[in-house]
């Protein structure tokens, strides 16, 4: 059998020491590092959630106070037989509305803006008849024009 | 080598074993939480987006004034002061969960509003709205 040199230390430890420190810590910071990962997609998944019911909040708040104002001229238009005057609100007499006499129809057409968050309105339009009905032209959700969410073009220098 | 020579050199390996046994479990725990936590909030999204989209159809049908097609689509009662309906949300995934819609009615001449109130079932609002329908108002 060969001697060992005096000098020589066995190898058996020296190689796994510290091993199992390592792997330990290298699983640990990728499962903490995926756990942290998921947290932030999940908190990033509420974010949006929240903006989403934010949203809607507020399109249907703008819907009901639209419903009213419209209600309003309505009752009006049907009670006094003459156009209202209501802050916010043009009236306009329709395009092509002539009466089978031939006569200018009674209808008009009334359009109004109600805000609907920090940069959109729903903008809405009606024709309004006598008998208080109407023919909804328009109500929908426009973004103004200040808004530039899609201007993705690119600054390029050009020279002097 | 003696019996007592490889004691004395697997006393550091086995202490170094033991101490990222330790490790390892305080570190999982911590993940665990963190998974745990992701998930909750995960769920909470699910049922908030269910909720807004539940709510949203309910105010549909109730600004188009058709109130027969509201109780049928959502299985609701008439109450008193307006309808009360049941659910659950994201049926049939992990976040499932119930709800409690709640609409009370008002009428104002030609204007009837709908304040409609989306709760989970401990009771916490999920998303409030207000819908109208205007009488004699259509589309062209």
């Amino acid at each position: 059998m060969k001697k060992q040199a005096p000098n020589q230390r066995p190898l058996a430890f020296s190689v796994t020491a510290g091993a199992p420190s390592v792997l330990v810590v290298l699983i640990c910071l990728c499962l903490t590092a995926l756990s942290v990962l998921s947290l932030i997609a999940a908190g990033n998944e509420f974010i949006l959630a929240s903006r989403t019911v934010t949203e809607t909040e507020r399109y249907y708040q703008a819907d009901a106070e639209a419903s009213a104002i419209l209600a309003g001229i309505l009752e009006e238009y049907r009670r006094t037989g003459t156009v209202p005057s209501i802050e916010g609100v043009t009236f306009a007499r329709p395009e092509g509305q002539i009466a089978a006499n031939g006569e200018e129809s009674p209808a008009f057409l009334a359009e109004f803006d109600v805000p609907c968050g920090e940069n959109s309105t729903l903008r809405c339009s009606a024709v309004v008849y006598p008998d208080g009905r109407c023919d909804i032209l328009c109500w929908k959700k426009v973004f103004s024009a200040e808004q530039t969410f899609f201007d993705d073009s690119m600054n390029i220098w050009s020279g002097e | 080598m003696s019996a007592k020579g490889r004691r004395l050199e697997s006393a550091p390996f086995l202490l170094e074993l033991c101490i990222a046994i330790l490790v390892f479990s305080l570190a999982m725990g911590v993940i665990l939480r963190l998974s745990a936590a992701a998930r909750q909030k995960s769920d909470d999204a699910s049922a908030l987006s269910a909720a807004a989209m539940a709510a949203s159809t309910a105010a549909d049908y109730l600004r188009a004034g058709d109130e027969a097609g509201f109780c049928a689509a959502f299985s609701a009662e008439r109450t008193e002061g307006g309808f009360f309906a049941r659910g659950v949300l994201c049926e049939g995934e992990k976040a499932e969960r119930g709800f409690a819609l709640s609409v009370v009615k008002r009428n104002s001449g030609l204007l009837t509003t709908y304040s409609i109130e989306l709760k989970d079932e401990n009771g916490q609002a999920l998303i409030s709205l207000v819908a109208a329908h205007v009488e004699g108002g259509g589309a062209p």
